[in-house]
């Protein structure tokens, strides 16, 4: 089993506000971890790293945190920094491997993507239905939770899709009332990505024309590892912008971030 | 003493022949890119009396190289040659060169096989570059070969130098590579035309000739092999070679 995370700057971003993080407990499990600082909010590209570290520290325990433990945690390492509570503002994805399953949960909007032993692709991507998901620091502050409740929807959405065996030619929507949370059997599986809102926001431009690419067709070019070993995922992501995105004209208009636990041996 | 190859080290067969050489395995490394550095010395009979001076130059480009900002992209190999060729340590980063490993290894004696080292090295680079690539990293490369004579000793001849280092320019997993021939205490028009005739038939892409071998000669080759590897390592992502003047 390996575990590596990777981010990197979008074309229309400053700073890179998408973090990751991947790794083993002291048992084993591995974990990965992604989040997605807000980029209306200030200096979340702080926040979604402290928001990150927290949520390791639980991790390491070998405990899948909830949203309240990781955003007290990263907001009192914030306090120490003065770091503004809006610099919080950040989704959270994460996911621990026991023996037998993968449990991921997703605090806000993301990507989960699971390569299955048939070679399919499953892809689950969550989104908020206006755009504005649920992010947990709003558990710090009452009345920016009461406000978020006021004018958005409270659900996150999941569309299924993808390709192998157990998906079908549509793809399907799944509405969330409360923290989405899948659990993926690894004996299924070659690998599990966690993946940034970023992955949704591919474009492929021609003549001057943008068009969006589908997530799916991101994953399939993005998560082939030739050798997976080391620093997997930062090859292949840097390959993939810096050679096969500039060849065929796609552009990450957003910050990406994505964190891969890797079962080579099912390959 | 030699740097001894360690468990993190791979071997590698060179083709059919006898010649091998060693290399980080992938998993050990940390960066995503590599420009990958291949220093040939001669140690034949002939560089005895300055053999301190080479270890010397050797010891400056592996300090010059670690204060480079690119250090962390960077890997050495290094072969010394006479009779034979011995890998004193292969591709391996800078940090897991300690300048103290260096001590003593101009061994000097015997013939001078400038060609089997010349191509070895070569193709030790078009090899371990293609084991990266296929991986995922982005490479090039900068060779140096050092001598102070022709050749009287290889198995291989100038052709098969020629074609290892037009196969690197063909194939797309090193990116770009410059080569250089280095003549030491060329005093002797004869060997100084030698070498640059070898330079311009085999490919290289720069011969710099040294009329001496004075330790304020090598300090100043120690500073522009340190700067033509910053400086290749700098072009990395480009496409393009990059090569400094003396």
């Amino acid at each position: 089993m390996h575990t590596d995370a990777w981010f990197c700057l979008g074309d229309t971003h400053v700073v890179c506000e998408d973090f990751a993080l991947a790794g083993r407990t002291a048992l084993g499990e591995a974990y990965a971890i992604v989040c997605d600082g807000c980029s209306s909010s200030p200096q979340t590209d702080v926040g979604a790293r402290l928001l990150a570290l927290a949520a390791q520290a639980c991790l390491r325990l070998g405990r899948l945190p909830d949203a309240e433990e990781v955003v007290e945690r990263a907001a009192r390492a914030g306090a120490l920094l003065e770091l503004p509570p809006r610099g919080l503002d950040s989704t959270l994805l994460v996911a621990l491997t026991d023996a037998e399953r993968c449990r991921v949960r997703v605090f806000g909007d993301g990507v989960v993507a699971a390569r299955r032993r048939d070679g399919g692709l499953h892809v689950h991507r969550f989104e908020h239905p206006d755009g504005a998901p649920p992010y947990p620091s709003y558990g710090l502050d009452p009345e920016r939770l009461a406000a978020w409740r006021r004018c958005c929807a409270p659900v996150v959405v999941e569309h299924r899709s993808g390709t192998g065996a157990g998906v079908g030619p549509e793809p399907v929507c799944i509405e969330h009332e409360h923290t989405p949370e899948l659990t993926l059997r690894i004996d299924e599986l070659t690998s599990v990505t966690l993946g940034s809102d970023g992955l949704d926001a591919m474009v492929a431009v021609d003549d001057g024309v943008a068009t969006p690419l589908p997530v799916a067709t991101v994953l399939e070019r993005l998560l082939c590892f030739p050798r997976p070993q080391g620093r997997f995922l930062a090859r292949r992501g840097r390959r993939f912008l810096r050679r096969e995105c500039a060849r065929d004209g796609w552009r990450p208009t957003d910050d990406l971030a994505l964190a891969t636990i890797l079962w080579p041996e099912a390959a | 003493m030699p740097v001894l190859t360690s468990k993190t080290m791979v071997t590698q067969r060179l083709g059919a022949s006898n010649f091998s050489f060693s290399g980080t395995r992938v998993g050990d490394l940390g960066a995503t890119e590599y420009t990958l550095v291949g220093i040939a010395a001669d140690v034949s009979a002939s560089v005895t009396s300055f053999s301190k001076e080479i270890e010397g130059c050797i010891k400056e480009v592996v300090k010059a190289c670690r204060r480079s900002p690119r250090a962390d992209n960077l890997m050495l190999r290094l072969v010394t040659f006479s009779d034979r060729l011995r890998e004193v340590h292969g591709f391996r980063p800078l940090t897991q060169c300690p300048e103290a490993s260096y001590d003593k290894v101009a061994r000097c004696g015997g013939m001078t096989a400038l060609y089997d080292a010349s191509t070895t090295l070569v193709e030790s680079i078009g090899a371990y570059g293609k084991t990266l690539s296929d991986a995922d990293f982005d490479v090039n490369a900068i060779v140096f070969v050092i001598t102070d004579g022709a050749d009287n000793k290889s198995s291989y001849d100038a052709k098969a130098l020629a074609k290892a280092l037009a196969g690197i320019r063909r194939s797309e997993h090193v990116e770009s590579m410059v080569s250089v021939l280095v003549g030491v205490n060329v005093a002797d028009p004869q060997l100084d035309q030698y070498l640059k005739d070898l330079a311009r038939d085999a490919g290289f892409t720069q011969y710099l000739p040294i009329g001496d071998a004075k330790a304020s000669s090598l300090a100043r080759l120690a500073q522009f092999v340190s700067r033509s590897i910053s400086a290749q390592s700098m072009a990395l992502g480009s496409g393009a070679s990059q090569t400094i003047g003396f």
